[in-house]
């Protein structure tokens, strides 16, 4: 019987040890993005002061911050904008490091960003754009109009938004950063980019990172874990987006500070 | 405007010109008109050689067009045409001027008169395509007569050496619209332009759009005199690209009566970082980013 036991347990162990592999594997091989003590500096002034996340595949993460905590210059920094210097750390798109690939190859490897004010582009139809970049092509009732019109060019708040989000999902990108996509946009443009996102991103696999400051997008998208961002570094993670969001609508961000409760 | 259905009433390649018969437009040589045609003596004091005399008398329900080349390295092609719209008519033209090889050291050089009588309109859009080693020079006059209208669209991506002298009269309720768009890779250019708003209730709107790559010179002088109660705005815009490349735009008003009102806006600017970055973040390199944002720029 002793030999039984031992050999019950040791098989026990192995399939224990056996699952945590796969569990591990699995986790490795799911890593979108990984950023490791990140430092970034933008015309010497340094803004992001020691940075870590990490994004699973098709994982929903929201970003939330004061203004000014450098949630922007973050996403700007993933996507490569070269005014934006990383000056220590790294960030690694599927296990490599992009720190020194320009925008264009990072925007080929799969990331995406939806700019927050994203520039007016003169004379260039919003359709010529989406033949030069598309890899996908898509058509969103109500806003057909937007494309034979010049990118950003007399754009609403609202229109800017879906056109960015026509542009993201024309990428079919792996990694969707959508800065402040929620701000400015009414209930019923709002829903229509929940369904756009789900449709189009969530449902082919995309990760997406949500940067926010008003939260309006989170109820509808339940985020995996929520990062609260203050002073360039991120303070706080927790998968109850529900709780720290509350926290900070009651007590603001400074609440956060004073938890900095590792992530949980 | 759509020139899809456009009959050609003249073609002339090097020295050789061929005339085609259009039903309700008169064309001739200029040389033969200049002897039949009192009107064409008034124009040109000396019989020109080359060039051609469009007169368009009834309407016409289809654009027509014109077609001027060079296949001869070194040849100097001199051309001298009138063209008359008679009133009331309404016409529509397309334009092209162009060299048929590369490094052909060609010169074109075009002296036109384009009349417009009382009630008359003519919507012109004018190509050229030469290379940098090639010389072009045209001085063009527009007469616009009573409540005449003219839309005239030049457009040149590859412009070479040219000088391009405008002179528009324009009478009483007469409307001239006028776009240069303009690439020049490694060019000299020169632009020349007067209005003179001669009648009442007379009005020009100029557009100036110049792109200036590698080391091209531009330099570009529009000049609107408001000698009526009339209208006129200059907008000139320049795209420097080339870090050795020069544009000088001078947009010049000139009022010589008090009800006139003449307006202008002129910049000269590079590629904006934040839109070459947004078109780069969209997977495009920088090349095709700012060859993007130059036909952007360059669209009417």
């Amino acid at each position: 019987m002793p030999y039984f036991s031992s050999y019950k347990t040791a098989k026990l162990e192995l399939i224990e040890a056996s699952k945590q592999l796969i569990k591990n594997n699995k986790i490795k091989n799911n890593l979108m993005l990984k950023i490791k003590n990140l430092e970034v500096e933008v015309e010497n002034k340094r803004i992001i002061k020691g940075l870590n996340l990490e994004i699973d595949k098709n994982e929903i993460h929201a970003l939330v911050g004061p203004n000014a905590s450098g949630k922007s210059t973050l996403a700007y920094t993933i996507m490569g904008i070269p005014k934006y210097k990383v000056v220590k750390g790294f960030i690694k798109f599927e296990g490599k490091n992009v720190n020194k690939l320009p925008p264009e190859k990072r925007a080929r490897l799969g990331i995406a960003l939806a700019f927050q004010h994203p520039p007016s582009l003169n004379g260039i139809k919003l359709s010529t754009l989406l033949q030069k970049i598309g890899k996908v092509e898509i058509k969103i009732p109500r806003f057909e109009k937007l494309l034979e019109r010049e990118v950003n060019v007399n754009f609403s708040g609202g229109e800017k938004k879906i056109s960015e989000l026509i542009q993201l999902i024309a990428l079919n990108p792996k990694l969707a950063i959508l800065d402040e996509l929620d701000s400015g946009l009414d209930i019923q443009t709002l829903k229509l980019a929940v369904k756009l996102i789900k449709e189009n991103l969530l449902k082919n696999g995309c990760s997406i990172l949500i940067i926010t400051h008003t939260a309006n997008i989170l109820q509808f998208l339940n985020p995996n874990k929520i990062h609260v961002m203050l002073g360039g570094k991120i303070i706080c993670s927790s998968s109850n987006w529900r709780k720290v969001w509350k926290t900070v609508k009651t007590y603001g961000y400074e609440k956060c500070q004073k938890c900095l409760s590792p992530s949980k | 405007m759509v020139m899809k259905s456009a009959k050609n009433v003249y073609h002339q390649v090097n020295e050789i010109a061929k005339i085609l018969e259009v039903k309700g437009v008169k064309v001739l040589r200029i040389s033969e008109a200049w002897e039949k045609y009192r009107i064409v003596k008034e124009y040109f004091e000396k019989k020109p050689k080359d060039g051609f005399f469009l007169w368009i008398k009834k309407q016409i329900n289809f654009p027509i067009s014109t077609c001027l080349e060079i296949s001869k390295e070194k040849f100097k092609q001199k051309i001298a045409n009138l063209t008359l719209i008679e009133k009331g008519i309404k016409a529509k033209a397309l334009m092209l001027c162009s060299a048929l090889k590369k490094d052909l050291n060609c010169y074109h050089l075009a002296n036109g008169f384009i009349i417009l009588r009382k009630n008359a309109s003519l919507e012109v859009k004018h190509f050229h395509n030469w290379n940098t080693s090639d010389k072009i020079q045209m001085n063009y006059n527009f007469l616009l007569e009573k409540n005449s209208y003219v839309n005239y669209i030049f457009k040149s991506f590859n412009p070479g050496n040219v000088k391009f002298n405008t002179f528009a009269e324009l009478k009483t309720y007469a409307k001239f619209e006028k776009k240069v768009i303009m690439d020049s890779k490694n060019s000299d250019v020169n632009l020349n332009s007067i209005f003179t708003l001669n009648g009442v209730h007379s009005s020009v709107i100029s557009t100036l759009k110049v792109v200036a790559r590698n080391e091209s010179k531009v330099i570009a002088v529009s000049k609107l005199i408001g000698k009526e109660q009339s209208r006129g705005h200059l907008e000139c815009q320049g795209l420097l690209i080339g870090k050795k490349a020069k544009i000088n735009l001078t947009p010049s008003l000139i009022v010589e009566n008090r009800n006139a009102l003449l307006t202008h806006e002129a910049s000269i600017g590079k590629i904006s970082e934040d839109e070459l970055n947004y078109l780069r973040s969209r997977g495009l390199n920088e090349e095709e980013a700012i060859e993007l944002l130059i036909t952007g720029f360059l669209s009417e």
